[in-house]
């Protein structure tokens, strides 16, 4: 088993709360599936799995407030299907007329430690394991990435830095129970075979409930304790 | 967390039974409609009561605790249906230009009202419920149009009515019979799906639709929604409206009663401060932590109704935290780890949006708002209104006297409130409104505005103070006169007062328009310009005065006491502190002066 510790840090993050969503509320700290959409942007092959195993919250959670003007449609896939078969259909959204206002509060200057491993798919051979260990080290030493890494949502990006030796300590304190939160989204879909590849809409949310003591969250702890699909 | 905070406290106010139960609301209710027996409508009786509204009385509709559901957007009823249009059948047409609206037939309501009301009955024959369909099955909207009592109630038909029947009246709202058919509608989840709900991780209904929440000020008056997914760029991975958050239709049920019980004004855990609604809440058993909130945010009715015992023991709590020592809230009753829970709502249309969600032990946030009247704290000036100013008084300073728009800016009023409770920065552009409000305003007699009052001075010394202590500067802004202060500005600001004194013994104090209203302004930003001009003519001053060595003197210490020449501009904050060295030394002279006489 081999683990990365990966350090990252931005100046905004939003980290969706599903109950509230369209007027955006925050969770308090990173989700396990922020986590793993950080380090997949890194490096990922469809030979291995992320597994989150610790997370640490380096700065006091400071929340602000924002208003953004967004758009209220989304562009049809079937127009899009339309029109890539010679078919005469609209595929844009003017966005003067689909306006849209939409409050948020985000969380400001965020920094995480994030610990983590990876686990072999279906798909991989054990001996190949070094292999992508060793890419996505040297990877994250060198700031390389396929898409730039973000917190919670595309417009907040991140900085990201290896971490090597000692976790340093936490600015947080005490005990906190951070109620239910959204540990990743689970995709249901029939058998897959190499001839037929499926693509799965179909998702559910899977929850766990953690406590974060003295800015440390045991994700792996908490997860295999209360299994919740 | 905010939904599941606010579901425990439903818990805690059903355990008070303080809250409607499940199912039930209290409803306005305009009229009664009183039918016999077999179905016969007798007489439609208003159900009105006189409420006071500022100075006028007003009659408005009843409320009355009924049970009762949301009433979806399409045509469509069901048991204890209220609306008048779908009872009747029968609605005002719409409004034309210079045709009176008139009684109209509404077919399908009727219809609706009816299929739903007759299937619901169906099983059942007791009194009352054969009253009801037996009233059903003759009525017609043709009769509406006949029926003269409708016709008197045709601006009304818009508002909710209740049946009765018998005499003495029995509402339908207390028979038992319909009340049981009515548990099996409520908890009617047909067509809900299973899910796992993300408050209480159990495997349940998830909500489809949540109910509305009425009472936040700006929005929709029938009431908003705090979780809603109405465009298609609200949704994702195809799912449906309320699937989009998962949280299962108790809990739904639980926190949309907790907070719309929370904005009932009545219940006094709810404040508005500029364009935001803010609850608060506490898990506690007893009722005097409102109290004391009220207290502590100055937003107590105007009788002050808070006993004299605990009025006294807030008063003592303060006194203890302002001299650093930690209070023995249970004095107060409120448990030692007791926790209070802060919600600011804003509206956005037909949704709600969470501006703030501040939550932590009584004792921090106690200790926050004292924090605030330290740094608040000046010298008291004569017919001071307040004690502690309370939030609105400083907000208002903000505004223009002679503006016609009285609104101060929202997110300011907000950002303060949220700065007094959590101990944090003021907002960045108090210090700036403040200081131009000081500068730029004069003083009128008519309407007793004075421009230099104590609650400006007072939040122009909090925010410097807080900024200092943020930042960790040492630096002593004192609520008096402080003579050792050597800070350039606030020696200036004193030599003003100075001067302006000067000004005004020269003339025996009869003067109307001193210093103070010409060069106050210049004086405060560009020293360098304006000091040469008012020293020269303090000069003349003097040399009116008989007895002028007490001010020579106190005109040369204080020149004494600065380091270099005028400086040729003040930054915002040695502004501040040019105001606050005015406002001392003006205590401090005019209060010498009465000592002096007597």
């Amino acid at each position: 088993m081999y683990g990365i510790k990966l350090r990252v840090w931005g100046e905004y993050a939003c980290f969706t709360r599903p109950e509230m969503k369209v007027e955006r509320v925050s969770y308090d700290v990173i989700t396990p599936s922020a986590a793993r959409g950080i380090i997949e942007a890194i490096y990922w092959k469809p030979q291995i799995r992320w597994v989150i195993d610790r997370i640490t919250v380096m700065n006091p959670i400071v929340f602000i407030n924002v208003r953004r003007n967004e758009v209220s449609e989304k562009v049809s896939a079937q127009k899009a299907i339309r029109q890539s078969k010679g078919g005469d259909a609209e595929v844009f959204i003017v966005a003067s007329e689909n306006r849209h206002q939409r409050a948020a509060k985000l969380l400001r200057d965020v920094e995480y430690i994030i610990e983590a491993h990876f686990e072999l798919t279906s798909e991989s051979t054990p001996e190949l394991e070094k292999k992508h260990y060793n890419i996505a080290l040297r990877r994250m030493k060198e700031g390389q990435c396929y898409k730039q890494p973000c917190l919670g949502t595309r417009e907040f990006a991140c900085h990201f830095q290896l971490m090597e030796g000692e976790t340093p300590e936490s600015r947080n304190e005490g005990e906190v129970d951070l109620g239910y939160m959204l540990y990743d989204l689970e995709f249901k879909f029939p058998e897959i075979t190499k001839e037929n590849i499926v693509y799965s809409n179909d998702a559910a949310p899977v929850f766990y409930r953690p406590k974060m003591m003295n800015g440390v969250i045991e994700v792996a702890k908490y997860y295999s304790q209360e299994v919740m699909k | 967390m905010i939904i599941s905070t606010l579901n425990e406290y439903y818990e805690i106010l059903a355990k008070k039974q303080l809250i409607a139960q499940e199912g039930f609301r209290e409803v306005k209710i305009c009229a009664i409609v009183y039918i016999s027996y077999d179905g016969e409508l007798i007489d439609i009786i208003p159900h009105k009561q006189n409420v006071q509204k500022g100075k006028k009385m007003f009659e408005e509709s009843k409320p009355l605790l009924i049970p009762f559901l949301d009433n979806p957007s399409s045509i469509k009823s069901r048991l204890y249906e209220t609306r008048g249009k779908y009872i009747f059948g029968a609605k005002l047409s719409d409004k034309k230009e210079k045709q009176p609206q008139i009684l109209i037939t509404d077919e399908p309501s009727f219809q609706a009202f009816r299929q739903a009301n007759l299937e619901a009955l169906d099983e059942v024959c007791g009194k009352v419920s054969n009253a009801l369909k037996a009233f059903i099955n003759k009525w017609s909207p043709q009769k509406a149009m006949e029926h003269e009592k409708v016709q008197e109630f045709k601006d009304e038909l818009t508002g909710y009515f209740l049946f009765a029947v018998g005499s003495p009246l029995n509402y339908i709202s207390e028979d038992k019979e319909l009340l049981s058919l009515w548990a099996d509608v409520v908890n009617d989840e047909a067509d809900a799906q299973n899910g796992r709900c993300s408050i209480t991780g159990q495997l349940q209904a998830i909500a489809k639709t949540h109910d509305k929440i009425q009472g936040v000020v700006n929005a929709n008056a029938s009431g908003a929604s705090f979780v809603s997914f109405n465009k298609p760029s609200d949704t994702s991975y195809n799912k449906e409206q309320g699937l989009n958050s998962p949280i299962s239709i108790k809990v739904m049920r639980q926190y949309t009663k907790a907070l719309n019980y929370l904005l009932h004004r009545n219940n006094k855990q709810c404040l508005t401060v500029g364009g935001t609604t803010i609850v608060f809440w506490a898990n506690c058993q007893d009722a005097t932590y409102a109290d004391v909130v009220n207290r502590l945010f100055g937003t107590n009715d105007a009788d002050n109704s808070l006993g004299q015992e605990l009025e006294s023991e807030i008063h003592k709590a303060i006194q203890l935290c302002k001299d650093g020592i930690r209070p023995n809230l249970e004095t107060l009753k409120i448990q030692e780890n007791e926790k209070v829970y802060i919600l600011g709502l804003s509206p956005n249309s037909a949704r709600i949006s969470v501006r703030f969600f501040y939550h932590s032990d009584f004792y921090t946030f106690f200790n926050n708002i004292i924090q605030h009247y330290n740094d608040m704290d000046i010298e008291k000036q004569a017919n001071q209104k307040f004690d502690h100013a309370p939030i609105w008084s400083i907000v208002n300073e903000t505004i223009s006297p002679k503006s016609d728009d009285k609104d101060s800016n929202p997110l300011l009023h907000g950002a303060l409130l949220e700065a007094i409770i959590t101990g944090r920065q003021y907002p960045q552009n108090l210090l700036c409104t403040l200081v131009r409000r000081v500068r730029i305003d004069s003083d009128d007699d008519k309407n007793h505005f004075i421009k230099i009052n104590n609650v400006r001075i007072g939040m122009i010394k909090a925010c410097l103070v807080r900024k200092n202590r943020i930042n960790q500067i040492k630096e002593d802004i004192t609520v008096s006169l402080n003579e050792n202060e050597r800070n350039q500005a606030y020696l200036l600001g004193r030599l003003f007062a100075v001067l302006e004194k000067t000004q005004q013994d020269s003339t025996g104090g009869q003067l109307n328009a001193t210093i103070k209203d010409k060069y106050f302004s210049s004086a405060c930003a560009t020293p360098g310009s304006v000091f040469p001009t008012i020293l020269k003519l303090a000069q003349a001053h003097l040399a009116k005065i008989e007895r002028s060595v007490y001010l020579e003197k106190l005109i040369g210490q204080i020149i004494g006491d600065m380091e270099c020449s005028f400086p040729a501009q003040l930054s915002l904050d040695e502004q501040g502190r040019f105001i606050i060295g005015y406002y001392h030394q003006n205590k401090a002279l005019y209060t010498k002066k009465n000592n002096e006489e007597e």
